[in-house]
This record gives C-alpha cells, sequence and structure tokens, in this order.
C-alpha cells in the first residue's frame, strides 16, 4: 500500500470560493492509499509549505497530490518543498482544481466540486505510478553567439565578453553600429550618435573576446540550450579583408555611382564602398549588382588601383560552423514603407521624406553635410511639417500598435531644424505625445517654449504637390478646425517594424514571433528578455520598438541572462523526457524525423532508436509517432494515463 | 471655416503685440484645459479661456477681438493661478483686451448710458468702462 498525502489548497476564494473544500478533504480521508487529506488558506506559502513537509516527515509519505493552481505555477515550489523533506520531487504531482475548474466552473458550484474530486482521483493514479527521477546534468558551452551589430547587439557583446565569454557578433551588413550609426542626434540630451555610439563600436571591434562576423548571417542552428551547432554564411565581399588596409583608394576611384542605403536613397556611393566614414571594420565590399565589371565583364579599376592586392573578384560565400550556448538576438527594425500611406505621396513628391531620411539631411556625414536643404531643389525649407503615426496605431492602412520612438524623435527633428534654420516653422501633427522616458516629456515641453514649435492635435488626411509647395491638409481638433498648410518639406514619422527577415530568422532559431515578426518573450513581465526557446534571448527593437535607453538596458539584462546560465557549472535538466523499451522498438527511425529538436538518431549498430537526454524537451511527438509504443514519455507512459482515465470513467 | 498657417501668421502683429503686452510663453500651453475647467464666467463665453490661447497659438486673433468672452472675463486670475504651465491666462485675455481698444473695438461711451444703466452697472463695470474710454484719448 502506498501512502500519499492529499493537500488542497483553497487559493484565498479563487478555489474555495467556487469548490466545497471541506467536502473535497471529507471525501479523501480515509481514500483509497491516501495517508492524509489535508487543506490550507495558502498551499504556496511558508506555512503551507511546511504542512507538507511535515506531513512528509512525520507520515513518511511515498507521493504527494497537491489541488490547487496550474503546474506552471507553483510545480517547482511544491517539488522542492518536498525534496527538503526527502521525497523524491518527481513523486510530487499538481491537480489543476482552479485554472481547470473553479475559474472556469463559478457558475456551478456543485458540478465543480464533484470534477474537482476527479481530477483530484487522476492525479493519485497517477502518483502511484510515479517513478523517483533525478535531473540530468550536461556540459554548456560557455560562448554565445550575438545576432546582429546595432546598438543592442553590441552592448550584449561586449557585457558578455567583458565577463570572459567568447562572442560571435554576427551582422549583416558589413560594418557594426546598426541604425543607430545613421542617426544625427539623439534625443532628449541632443548628443550626437556616432560619438555615443564609436566608443561601443570600437570596443566591440577589438575586444580579444568578440569574434566579430560582418557581412554574414545565420543560416541553420540545431541543438538547444547551452549547447547550439551554428552554421554562418559569410558572404563574398570580393576584397581580402586580411590584405585590405581600409585605405580608401578603390571607393576613391570606382568609377560606378548608385544610390546610398546608408543615406536612404538621398545620397550616392560608389559600387565598392564602406558603410561609413567610422566603419568597423573599415573594410569595403563590392556591391555585385551595381559593380561594372560584374555587370558588363570589364573595369577592374579597384583591382588596378589596391596597393596590396586584395580585390578578388573569385570569392565565393563561405559556411562557418560555431559551437555556441547562448543566443542573443539582437536583430533590429526597420520603418514601414511609407507607400502604404498614399495620400501623403511619398515616392511622388521628392520633399515627402521619412525620419530616417531626415536624420541623414541633418547628419555632418549625410549627403549634405548637415545642412537641412530639401530634396528636390536643394532649397533650404522655411515650413516643415512633420507628421507622428504614420502606419503606427492605424489598424486599417498600418499597424495598430504605438511605435513608442516617433514621438520623441520627431520633436527631436523638429527642434534640431529650429537649430539650423533659426527663421522657419515647424509644425507637428500628433494624435498624443507620448513622451514617457526620463528626461522627455521636459525636452517636449522644452522644445514647444524655446523653439516655438507649433502642435497641432490632428491627423493629416493628405499632401498636394502645388508649384513649388506641399499642401497639407490637416486638422486641429483643439480648435475643432480643418487647418491647411503650404509647406515646403513634409517628415513622415513611420512605423516601426521588425527588421527584414526577422519571421524567417525566428523559424531557424525555433524561436516564436508575433503576427509582424517582432520576437516573442517568454512571459511579458517577469520573462521580458527571455524568448520562448531556452537559450535564446532577446534585444532591443527584435522584441518590440524601443528607443536607446531602453535597447541598452534590455541589451545588459540579456547579457546578464547569458552569463547566469554560463555561471552554472553543468545545465540541469528535466528528466521529464522521452525513453524508450529497446524490447519494442525496431529502429524504424519514425522517431527521428518527427522530433523537432533533433534529439533522436539511430544507433546503426543495435538497430534501435536512441534519445539524446540534453536536447529533449520531453514535447511527447516521438510518443505518438511510434508505431510499435516503443517511445514513452518518462512518468507519462499509456499504462500510466489509462489507469487515470479508468478511475475517472 | 478652414484655418491656413503659416510664418506670417503665426508670427503676426497682433501675435508678437499679444506675446509683448502680456509677457507671457503663449506656445507652451498645452491645452490641457484647466484654466476653462476653473473660470467662473466660462458658462457664459462665445470663446473659452483654453480655446483662446489655442486661436492665440494658431494666429487666429480676428476672431478673439470681436468676441464677447474677452469683456467677460472678470480678471479674477483663477485661470493663471491654476495653469499647471505657469501661463498667466488672465494677462492674455488683458493683452486682447488693449489691443481690441486700440483699434478702437467694442467702444462704451460711457455718458450715454442712461441713468437707470448707471444706477444697475456694478462698480467695475463703470471702470472697465472708463478704461476703455481712456485708452481711446
Amino acid at each position: 500500500m502506498k501512502k500519499i498525502g492529499l493537500f488542497i489548497c483553497h487559493c484565498g476564494s479563487n478555489i474555495a470560493g467556487t469548490i466545497d473544500i471541506p467536502e473535497v478533504k471529507k471525501f479523501f480521508s480515509g481514500y483509497d492509499d491516501i495517508e492524509i487529506s489535508d487543506d490550507y488558506k495558502y498551499m504556496c506559502s511558508e506555512p503551507g509549505q511546511k504542512k507538507l513537509r511535515d506531513a512528509i516527515v512525520d507520515r513518511q509519505l511515498d507521493g504527494v497530490v497537491v489541488a490547487c493552481c496550474s503546474p506552471r505555477m507553483h510545480e517547482i515550489t511544491f517539488r522542492n518543498a518536498a525534496q527538503s523533506a526527502g521525497l523524491n520531487p518527481y513523486k510530487v504531482e499538481i491537480a489543476n482544481i482552479r485554472e481547470q475548474c473553479s475559474w472556469v466552473h463559478q457558475k456551478e458550484k456543485g458540478k465543480a466540486t464533484e470534477k474537482a474530486i476527479d481530477i483530484i482521483k487522476t492525479m493519485i493514479e497517477k502518483v502511484k505510478r510515479d517513478e523517483p527521477l533525478k535531473p540530468i546534468e550536461f556540459e554548456i558551452t560557455k560562448r554565445a553567439l550575438v545576432i546582429g551589430g546595432g546598438i543592442a547587439g553590441i552592448t550584449a557583446a561586449v557585457d558578455i565578453a567583458n565577463a570572459g565569454y567568447e562572442v560571435i557578433l554576427v551582422e549583416r551588413r558589413h560594418s557594426i553600429g546598426g541604425k543607430m550609426l545613421e542617426l544625427s542626434e539623439t534625443f532628449p540630451t541632443l548628443d550626437c550618435a556616432q560619438c555615443t555610439l564609436t566608443p561601443k563600436t570600437v570596443e566591440a571591434g577589438r575586444h580579444p573576446k568578440i569574434k566579430l562576423m560582418v557581412y554574414s548571417e545565420v543560416e541553420e542552428v540545431k541543438g538547444y540550450i547551452g549547447n547550439f551547432d551554428i552554421k554562418i554564411r559569410r558572404k563574398a565581399s570580393f576584397v581580402d579583408w586580411n590584405k585590405c588596409t581600409g585605405c580608401g583608394l578603390c571607393q576613391e576611384k570606382c568609377p560606378t555611382k548608385t544610390e546610398s542605403e546608408f543615406d536612404h536613397g538621398l545620397g550616392e556611393r560608389k559600387a565598392i564602398y564602406t558603410l561609413s566614414p567610422q566603419a568597423v571594420p573599415n573594410k569595403p565590399i563590392i556591391d555585385k549588382n551595381s559593380c561594372r565589371f560584374f555587370r558588363e565583364g570589364k573595369c577592374r579599376v579597384c583591382e588596378k588601383v589596391c596597393p596590396v592586392q586584395a580585390i578578388n573578384y573569385e570569392m565565393k560565400d563561405e559556411i562557418v560552423e560555431e559551437k555556441v550556448g547562448a543566443i542573443v538576438v539582437a536583430t533590429g527594425y526597420e520603418i514601414l514603407e511609407t507607400d502604404k500611406i498614399p495620400e501623403y505621396g511619398y515616392g511622388i513628391y521628392k520633399d515627402v521624406i521619412d525620419g530616417l531620411q531626415f536624420e541623414r539631411l541633418n547628419s555632418a556625414s549625410g549627403p549634405t553635410a548637415g545642412e537641412i536643404r530639401r530634396p528636390s531643389d536643394g532649397k533650404i525649407p522655411k515650413e516643415v511639417v512633420f507628421i507622428k503615426c504614420v502606419g503606427s496605431r492605424d489598424p486599417e492602412k498600418g499597424i495598430p500598435y504605438c511605435s513608442r520612438i516617433c514621438c520623441m524623435y520627431l520633436g527631436k527633428h523638429a527642434r534640431l531644424y529650429k537649430h539650423k534654420v533659426p527663421d522657419g516653422q515647424a509644425y507637428l501633427f500628433y494624435m498624443d505625445i507620448r513622451s514617457f522616458g526620463k528626461g522627455y516629456e521636459e525636452f517636449i515641453q522644452q522644445s514647444m517654449e524655446e523653439a516655438n514649435l507649433l502642435y497641432i492635435r490632428g491627423r493629416v488626411a493628405r499632401i498636394m504637390q502645388e508649384g513649388d509647395k506641399l499642401v497639407v491638409w490637416g486638422v486641429d481638433t483643439l480648435s475643432g478646425r480643418k487647418v491647411e498648410i503650404k509647406a515646403d518639406m513634409v517628415v513622415l514619422g513611420t512605423a516601426v517594424l521588425p527588421s527584414k527577415g526577422a519571421a524567417e530568422l525566428g523559424k531557424i532559431l525555433r524561436a516564436a514571433t508575433d503576427e509582424y515578426g517582432f520576437f516573442s518573450e517568454a512571459h511579458i513581465k517577469l520573462k521580458p528578455v527571455e524568448s520562448m526557446t531556452g537559450g535564446i534571448y532577446l534585444a532591443g527593437c527584435a522584441q518590440s520598438p524601443k528607443d536607446i535607453p531602453d535597447t541598452v538596458a534590455q541589451a545588459g539584462a540579456a547579457a546578464a541572462k547569458v552569463l547566469s546560465l554560463f555561471g552554472q557549472e553543468k545545465m540541469i535538466q528535466e528528466p521529464l523526457i522521452a525513453c524508450v523499451d529497446y524490447d519494442l522498438c525496431s529502429g524504424c527511425g519514425v522517431c527521428v524525423v518527427a522530433c523537432p529538436f533533433d534529439a533522436r538518431m539511430l544507433d546503426q549498430e543495435e538497430r534501435i532508436s536512441i534519445v539524446n537526454e540534453a536536447l529533449c524537451q520531453g514535447c511527447g511527438a516521438c510518443v505518438s509517432a511510434c508505431p510499435n509504443k516503443a517511445c514513452q514519455l518518462k512518468n507519462a507512459s499509456p499504462k500510466t494515463y489509462i489507469a487515470m482515465v479508468d478511475k475517472y470513467l | 471655416m478652414k484655418i491656413v498657417l503659416n510664418r506670417e501668421k503665426l508670427n503676426s502683429f497682433y501675435v508678437q503685440t499679444i506675446k509683448d503686452i502680456s509677457l507671457q510663453k503663449i506656445m507652451s500651453c498645452y491645452q490641457c484645459g484647466k484654466c476653462t475647467a476653473g473660470c467662473p464666467v466660462a458658462d457664459f463665453m462665445d470663446v473659452v479661456p483654453n480655446e483662446m490661447m489655442r486661436l492665440v497659438m494658431l494666429g487666429e486673433i480676428e476672431k478673439l477681438l470681436s468676441s464677447k468672452a474677452i469683456w467677460l472675463c472678470t480678471s479674477c486670475f483663477q485661470c493663471g493661478t491654476r495653469c499647471p504651465k505657469g501661463i498667466e491666462v488672465h494677462r492674455v485675455f488683458e493683452a486682447l483686451r488693449s489691443i481690441a481698444l486700440r483699434e478702437g473695438k467694442n467702444y462704451t461711451d460711457i455718458e450715454k448710458l442712461s441713468e437707470d444703466v448707471l444706477d444697475e452697472i456694478p462698480q467695475q463695470g463703470i471702470i472697465a468702462g472708463f478704461r476703455k474710454f481712456e485708452s481711446l484719448e
């Protein structure tokens, strides 16, 4: 005979308000194998846990059922309590009578009590058959992969590297710095973005623990927390960076000019180019699509002028394999393609530009060397309209969420514009001014007072060209009047979207992304930097739109999570995973295909399937796939479940 | 009717004069409406205090100069005392009144008022009347 203890939690009135607890307790007093049936107001509290511990010791219990909330909440609490009293923690089971009973049956109290009794009955059957298990230990590869070399990725990489662990920093473009390097000045302090960022890029570039892999993309990820196998595609740059000294002669002599992505189409670059004057690493690539040699088969000017013979037109993409224990996803953002809002005429009217284009106009390294000149004719615009919420908070045409940064950056733009064009007038159309950060509200108010910015509450309905002016039709809902402005230039504060390819990367990483392509956090409040997949952490706009302070804070937090993983001597894994009954296994290999974690393989000699305990997550896919019922989950065998169902029926 | 906005209008002579007379940072108003919420005569005004502030920001002064509201304002200072941005709204009202008087708008010839009216009119009204009168000299 077994000696099982049953503990029923009231959860205040969450359970006790619906389920008749004295009745349940009475039902199980003297029930088969039940040594003690007890209840308490809050089982998870310290006195509640003490009840459980004391009963284990005093009554020599060999199993425990706690009837309470979901096992996701307190299974770990009660298992730890049982372990401290000398009972194997896997001999503790939760009967969920809150989420699956009292909460959903509040209007049928009698039936809820009956159902609670049934739930508890089945879990008693399970505990009776549970085996005592030991957690599995395995080694951790104490190296990290950071995907994305913007301010988020750089911060996380430097933080992890400073703790003494190796970091591979992968960046899609050919130098790090990300979007922040494109910005002119940053709110709320109006300090130069490059000046704040470049010390960081330089540090990442020459940190002995950071392996920089620019112009590279993650192509394949296998394995699981603690042990990932990564394949990274190093794209062909056609320049041997080991030889290249970054002298810039090739860029100077290259005869082909094309639109600069870095300047968002407002400036030009050569076919062989570095991203910016402060590029880290300061090495060029050849853009195959614009290079005259690649298009027409002749030119080779860069090859002729290169003093160190670094040009190599034959270079091929290269696949690099790496092993890491943790991954930080810091893939950043894009802005909404503004042609989605056609009434603003972006792409048709040259002087309707987006926020990032304004950053380049205002930047000393930009196409106008920092002078505010409009794209169409280079004139200094005297009336400039800034429009917020272009695509944001617009469920019909754009996205329903708030992009969080536009209120501040457009306020900053308007203020910087006034610095450079003091006799100009800035108009800002807004729906709400969301200035939530430290010093932000003060910044906005100061801008209104000192720069005489005119904030107009309302959206703009359309923009039309009239001569060299842009006629803006808006509204001022504060005075209830329609507003018309003949502007020289319009700047759109477009919605923030996840960077291109984020959802695809999510699939490669097996990390969940939301409907927009932002990476999903494991818990919005309590696990904001962990992805839903173990060992993968999130930083910056990869998770949701963020400003620089929040991005840096989250990147630091992600690094801390990686370090707390690396701080463990061994990885501890739940033993509730798959196992194989070798007598039944025919070695057909169906489980190998079914396993989403690559945890199954065939032992060729024995002709049976085996489980990689480090990789198995206990999902049960193999159990349902196995034709011979040879695959089973520990403590969840079909026999156990049939016994549980039998008891219920 | 729509408002056409441009630099000239936002920095017009009227707007500049209002700023000069009132000495207030008009553009720092964020339209919370607390001035109107506390105004004891807002119920009777054709343009309430926060609306008045908004129209000054937008350079729409004509409507204000011919409004009844600027004469209904009792200069009780509630608006200015309550304003979270420290704008003395009553001074903006006063500036509007001064401009109206300088322009000869809303002129009251007190001597032409009947004995009955003068008996009824409160002392403050008479003072205001004289003030208007004097400013025309």
